[in-house]
């Protein structure tokens, strides 16, 4: 590569380094808003599982498996029926009004 | 019968119904015949084998059906006995078996499929790590950006392969999706996977992208591995996942540590 090419590709990175810090900053905070909803997730869209016979993320076997949970916007587990903890079952949610 | 390593090679000669395997005469008599006893402990061996693999596999096995996954499986164990008293450590053979597995040739992409799962597998059991602090990140100088390594997360793994691997994986994943496998279209996969906390993530990767990580991952510096990915591309989303992923644990600047 020459090295004015090398010198370009090098501002390239610069700037894209300084970019990528800002928006993982600005994914922290968001992220921070998110909280783990148990008994919400239909079948095969849990962000994670956890219990006997699943492994991991997009394994949820039934509708609103109880150990199974997803990233929901904080505060709103409870009000669409979830829990926050696993729980049993896989009754679907009622949301509270 | 003089070591016991040989009565374990008998032994497992026993097991695969293969010659020189331990007989009637080896064991002192009892209420079950030997032949039958062996049998029993045959199929327990087989059974719960089979099971670890579709447990591995889940997707090989809903593409190939129950049935044909159990012969292929059990045509894989009799070759490949495990080696590790792990039982999670169990199967990392099966692609490449799979692969080249006579009966399965219709489906091409089988062996890249058993590759994407069995890296879901080893990245839900890798070792944890402290991810590495951003924050550390912004006192880097700007002159010594293109000489920092990268150290990843041992759950990273990179694949890829000439078939849209994450579109027949999705379909296969989810209840009564499978349908829509006659609407994926053709195409490569590149895919960062990783665990993430507690969940398996997979990015999707342009061509530049993959030379990139796959260069960092080979501990090349900074510029250098950009450079080799083209260099004239921004780089600056895939940066972002990978710190917001979570898959780099710690840089190297001129031999220090940072974070």
């Amino acid at each position: 590569m020459k090295n004015s090419s090398k010198l370009l590709s090098a501002a390239i990175l610069a700037t894209a380094f300084t970019g990528a810090l800002a928006t993982v900053d600005a994914a922290a905070e968001e992220k921070a808003k998110m909280e783990k909803c148990f008994g919400v997730a239909k079948a095969g869209q849990n962000d994670c599982a956890a219990g006997p016979g699943t492994s991991c993320a997009g394994t949820s076997t039934v509708n609103y498996q109880g150990n199974a949970w997803k990233l929901v916007p904080a505060g709103t587990c409870v009000k669409m029926g979830g829990s926050m903890t696993a729980r049993e079952g896989h009754k679907a949610p009622v949301p509270k009004s | 019968m003089n070591t016991l390593r040989e009565f374990q090679n008998a032994f497992r000669s026993a097991v695969l119904s293969q010659p020189g395997g331990l007989g009637e005469a080896d064991f002192a008599p009892g209420n079950v015949p030997f032949s039958a006893g062996m049998a029993i402990y045959r199929n327990n061996v087989f059974a719960k084998l089979i099971d670890a693999l579709g447990d591995l596999y889940p997707i090989i096995k809903r593409l190939v059906g129950d049935e044909f996954f159990a012969y292929a499986a059990r045509d894989f164990i009799s070759a490949h006995l495990p080696r590790s008293p792990v039982l999670a450590d169990y199967g990392d053979e099966f692609p490449a078996f799979i692969e080249g597995f006579g009966p399965a040739q219709s489906t091409p992409y089988l062996g890249d499929m058993a590759c994407l799962e069995l890296a879901h597998h080893q990245a839900t059991h890798a070792a944890d790590a402290t991810v590495l602090d951003t924050g550390a990140l912004k006192d880097v100088a700007a002159s010594a950006l293109s000489s920092i390594r990268f150290q990843f997360h041992p759950s990273c793994r990179l694949l890829h392969s000439d078939y849209s691997l994450k579109e027949i994986w999705q379909a296969h994943n989810k209840d009564g999706d499978i349908e829509q496998l006659a609407d994926i279209a053709p195409g490569e996969a590149r895919l960062l996977i990783l665990r993430v906390e507690e969940r398996i993530e997979m990015r999707e990767l342009d061509p530049m992208e993959f030379d990139f990580i796959t260069a960092l991952m080979a501990g090349k510096i900074l510029g250098v591995a950009f450079e080799e990915s083209g260099g004239d591309w921004n780089p600056q989303e895939i940066l972002a996942d990978l710190f917001g992923l979570g898959a780099v644990t710690n840089i190297n600047l001129s031999g220090g540590n940072y974070g």
